[in-house]
């Protein structure tokens, strides 16, 4: 068996989109929305005979990364600009004061989704270096990086633990900003400094603990975009294995040259660890068909030991919560590609 | 967006990253920190739960007093983390008498020797109470117990303590076994986790404590019991000896009595008087020899030394044979002697000799108890899954309130009884510990005195029926023959004994049966007329001066062949017993013969030895 895990995202259906736009976020009236649609969410993620669900983070607001400080009170919204290849812009929070603490932990999503789901929910949450750029550049007085840092830690820590403590599958933390931290620092110095945040975080947890804990990279996925598909991949994926955790998810399936890839990661990948290959691409408009997908496992499998290997998809299909360039029918038609594609490559390389 | 802001914003999130690093690479340095104190924390934790686990171990595996204080000892010292340790302990002597005792950990015993006992202070009265364990940060300032400068509790010239912990060691009985304490001069040492770890050795210690003086009082109780056990087997060998010696003590000059009796008796004129006197002389030898025996016999019973020829054996012979035996003097008292064997009776497993020493008991003991012109049956009887003997005589009989005394050994009816029929007392005691060896039973019925006395001997019949019974392999078949006429002409018999009667009683049998005799007085006389004259037979006595009869026969077996080192040997011997035997064959003897001898057994036993056959003898 060839196991399989979906990324994350979901686009959200379009009534949640217009209700969260006309009543607003974190109001009582729209919780009914948000109930609708994981349920529906969850039973269309079973019906794919996917192993592992998500909720397709419906939940989130108002996107992957800035879900635990939405509506803290010492942010503000003129944080870093994250420019997509397709011109637009997406903008993150900026701390104000300290002390910094999330505003939500992601384990409130976790504990809806187990209650509609039969098999088992992952939970993605929000790697500590992609938080660690809401302090801003001036400084803040009164509360010094080092304070944040630790603080962001913790925060992190907790949120991590609550998960695994609700019974999550797996914990994945979504580190999409590592492939852009080459393209803003080339040296790869920038990058060095995540990986070591992130390995700071992961140290907090046991090696049993760690067994239950992925790293997700992918060069963003917005509006049918990428922010750093431009960066080469070698630059990334050395530093990438060098984070002390089991699971690694990999964007692969959009990617122009897989085998230099695939290459790369025999290269590095360590005992021990497992790289969820991504199968199908988000950005990519047409739904793979189970055998394009079973092709491309079996590329895969030339280069890295069934027994480390698994599928994913490359990207959650909705990072951000108003992203409607991608339908929900399409999103579970390629996850029902990835499923049965990823059983058919088992059959094909006898480990059905 | 233009491409120099989208430039700006990029380097400026780059900066913001990089300065990050900074704040990254502190909290790296602090997590490397807290790893290392948690290793170091965990390196300490695991010390202590190692010694915890040692001090356990050692507490639950040993026994001795000494070596469990001082290790309780050393072991809370360790723990808490003290300067120093102590450990008071009461003991108590063997007149019930309390004393106290201390081991110390961490100081010298001088530090302590002079303030004795610690007092009834307030610091030290509740653990030596069992109240409880007692912690101060410091106990200089502690309003309990410091109030009293300039010493704050502590004896002067103690040695200097701020932190202070103690705890009683309380038996499982509940009585206070001692106290252990810890010190430390620096204030607030012993936090509650190190008071809940030495409760905890407390604990072990008092069940450490515990059993160690079980041990030990087990150990007490045992080596006395030992030495009474060592005692007791030191008396029972103390009168095996005596038996032994005075077994030999008394064949000795019963030997030469009797030998010279039956050769004088062969000689005598029949009827005349001197023929009765002799075989007077010669029943009452045999009869004391037949008592020294039963003495013998019972000392081996009772010390398991006996040992049973078990085989095949046909109690119609066993009892025909003992009955051959009695007979002559069932006849002299006019006493009826009816046998009625049962042909079906079938075979038991057992020891002929031993089972015809049972018949022949019972019946002499009948012989013994019935009045002149009297009867006596014995009858053999299968019953049943059993082989019953039965002797019946119209003897004395037996009062009711003696029966269950019959099979006593030294026990005799009354004293009248005692002086009017002569013996031990040990004939039925022997009977019922033969029997009883064979898995059998015997009883005794009687209607009452003047009634006549019924024994029943139950022996369980052998399983197997063998086609052809094996006879006694000590039988002889020369010795069964007693009628044919013995002669050892031509044979040389060298006689080796210390004692000239002895000596001149075998030279006089052998002479008789035609052999030539040379006599020794002594070993080496006897190992000199070997080398000279390689006699064909050496028939030498055991216990003699100088150099005895085992010491002889090893020597001479060292010689060589053409010097007589394989010339047959016979012990002939008062030492009767079967180790006795045993150490005599085991020292060169073919063959170990008790005293006194018959005369005939001796002849035949030689001839044996020499290899002379029923029908040569017949020549």
């Amino acid at each position: 068996m060839i196991p399989t895990e979906p990324i994350g995202s979901i686009p959200r259906p379009l009534e949640l989109i217009e209700a969260v736009a006309r009543i607003g976020h974190g109001t009582p009236e729209v919780e009914r929305f948000y109930d609708e649609a994981v349920r529906d969410t969850i039973a269309r993620f079973e019906a794919t005979g996917s192993p592992v669900v998500t909720d397709g983070e419906q939940r989130k607001y108002h996107n992957f990364w800035t879900y635990c400080v939405h509506g803290l009170p010492n942010t503000d919204p003129e944080g870093f600009k994250i420019p997509f290849a397709s011109g637009h812009i997406r903008r993150m929070p900026r701390l104000t004061a300290g002390p910094f603490r999330y505003a939500s932990y992601a384990d409130r999503y976790l504990v809806v989704a187990q209650r509609y789901a039969r098999v088992p929910v992952k939970q993605a949450v929000i790697s500590p270096s992609a938080l660690s750029l809401l302090y801003p550049a001036h400084g803040l007085p009164g509360y010094s990086r080092e304070q944040f840092i630790d603080d962001l830690l913790g925060e992190h820590e907790i949120e991590v633990r609550r998960c695994l403590e609700l019974g999550a599958h797996v914990v994945q933390i979504d580190f999409t900003e590592g492939r852009f931290a080459v393209k803003l620092d080339p040296s790869g110095e920038l990058l060095t400094t995540l990986i070591e945040l992130n390995n700071l975080a992961l140290a907090r947890f046991t090696s049993e603990e760690r067994k239950l804990l992925g790293v997700h990279t992918c060069p963003g996925g917005d509006r049918g975009s990428t922010h750093s598909a431009d960066v080469d991949y070698a630059e990334l994926l050395p530093s990438l294995l060098r984070l002390d955790v089991t699971n690694f998810y990999v964007a692969l399936a959009g990617e122009p040259d897989r085998r230099r890839v695939l290459k790369i990661l025999r290269q590095y990948l360590k005992p021990g660890q497992r790289i969820f290959v991504g199968v199908v691409s988000p950005i990519d408009p047409r739904v793979e068909t189970p055998e394009e997908v079973r092709d491309r496992i079996i590329e895969a499998a030339d280069y890295i030991p069934l027994d480390q290997l698994g599928t994913t998809d490359d990207c959650g299909f909705a990072p951000f919560s108003d992203d409607t360039s991608t339908t929900r029918d399409t999103a579970f038609a390629k996850i029902r590609a990835r499923i049965e594609g990823t059983a058919l490559a088992a059959r094909a390389l006898g480990v059905a | 967006m233009l491409m120099d802001e989208a430039d700006d914003e990029e380097e400026l999130m780059r900066t913001v990253a990089l300065q990050n690093a900074h704040a990254i690479l502190v909290a790296r340095q602090r997590a490397d920190e807290e790893l290392r104190s948690t290793k170091a924390a965990l390196e300490e934790e695991t010390r202590l739960l190692e010694l915890l686990n040692r001090t356990g171990s050692l507490l639950a595996s040993n026994l001795n007093l000494e070596v469990v204080v001082q290790s309780v000892t050393d072991a809370g010292k360790e723990l808490s983390g003290a300067e120093f340790g102590a450990f008071f302990y009461t003991m108590t002597d063997d007149t019930g008498g309390v004393f106290t005792l201390f081991t110390l950990s961490g100081a010298p015993r001088e530090a302590f020797e002079h303030f004795g006992h610690p007092r009834s202070t307030p610091l030290f009265a509740p653990t030596f109470a069992g109240d409880g364990v007692i912690r101060s940060g410091n106990v200089k300032e502690d309003p309990r117990y410091g109030q009293w400068a300039p010493h704050h509790g502590m004896p002067a010239g103690h040695l200097p303590v701020c932190s202070y912990l103690a705890a009683p060691v309380i038996s499982r009985s509940g009585a206070t076994l001692g106290g252990l304490f810890f010190g430390h001069s620096t204030p607030n040492v012993f936090s509650e986790r190190t008071e809940r770890m030495i409760v905890g050795l407390a604990a072990q210690a008092a069940v450490a404590i515990d059993n160690a003086r079980l041990f030990d009082a087990a150990r007490r109780a045992a080596a006395s019991e030992r030495a009474a056990r060592a005692e007791a087997e030191r008396v029972g060998l103390m009168k095996d000896e005596f038996l032994a010696t005075l077994s030999h003590e008394l064949r000795t000059p019963l030997n030469a009595v009797l030998g010279w009796a039956e050769i004088l008796l062969a000689r005598a004129t029949a009827g005349s008087e001197g023929q009765r006197g002799l075989e007077t002389i010669v029943r009452n030898a045999r009869a004391q020899a037949q008592m020294i025996e039963d003495l013998l016999d019972m000392n081996r019973i009772v010390s398991g030394k006996i040992r049973l020829d078990v085989q095949p054996a046909d109690l119609a012979a066993v009892i025909t044979s003992a009955v051959d035996a009695v007979r002559p003097s069932a006849d002299a008292k006019s006493i009826r002697l009816r046998t009625v064997l049962d042909p079906f009776a079938g075979p038991v497993s057992g020891d002929p000799q031993r089972l015809q020493q049972v018949v022949w008991n019972l019946l002499s003991n009948a012989v013994k108890f019935t009045p002149k012109g009297g009867k006596i049956d014995i009858l053999l009887a299968r019953v049943n899954s059993h082989t019953e003997i039965t002797v019946i005589d119209s003897g004395i009989g037996i009062a009711p309130e003696f029966l269950p005394h019959l099979f006593e050994r030294f026990r005799q009816a009354d004293s009248t009884t005692t002086r009017s029929y002569k013996g031990l007392g040990l004939g039925l005691s022997i009977v019922k510990q033969l029997v009883e060896l064979h898995g059998g039973t015997v009883r005794a019925e009687s209607h009452g005195q003047g009634h006549g006395t019924t024994f029943v001997v139950n022996l369980p019949l052998r399983v197997v029926r063998e086609k052809t019974d094996r006879t006694h392999p000590t039988a002889s078949p020369i010795a069964l023959r007693p009628d044919i006429p013995l002669s050892l002409s031509g044979i040389t018999v060298l006689v080796i004994d210390d004692e000239i009667d002895a000596r001149e009683m075998v030279r006089c049998v052998l002479l008789g049966a035609d052999a030539s005799v040379l006599t020794a007085a002594s070993a080496d006389e006897g190992l000199n007329l070997v080398r000279a004259h390689h006699p064909d037979v050496v028939v030498s006595d055991i216990g003699m001066p100088d150099k005895d009869g085992y010491q002889m026969i090893r020597e001479l077996r060292a010689l060589p062949a053409t010097e007589g080192g394989r010339t047959p040997a016979i012990a002939l011997t008062a030492f009767a017993r079967s180790e006795d035997r045993t150490r005599s064959l085991l020292a060169g003897y073919q063959v170990h013969v008790a005293k006194p001898i018959e005369p005939q057994e001796l002849v035949v036993t030689i001839g044996s030895v020499t290899g002379r056959t029923a029908v040569s003898f017949g020549g």
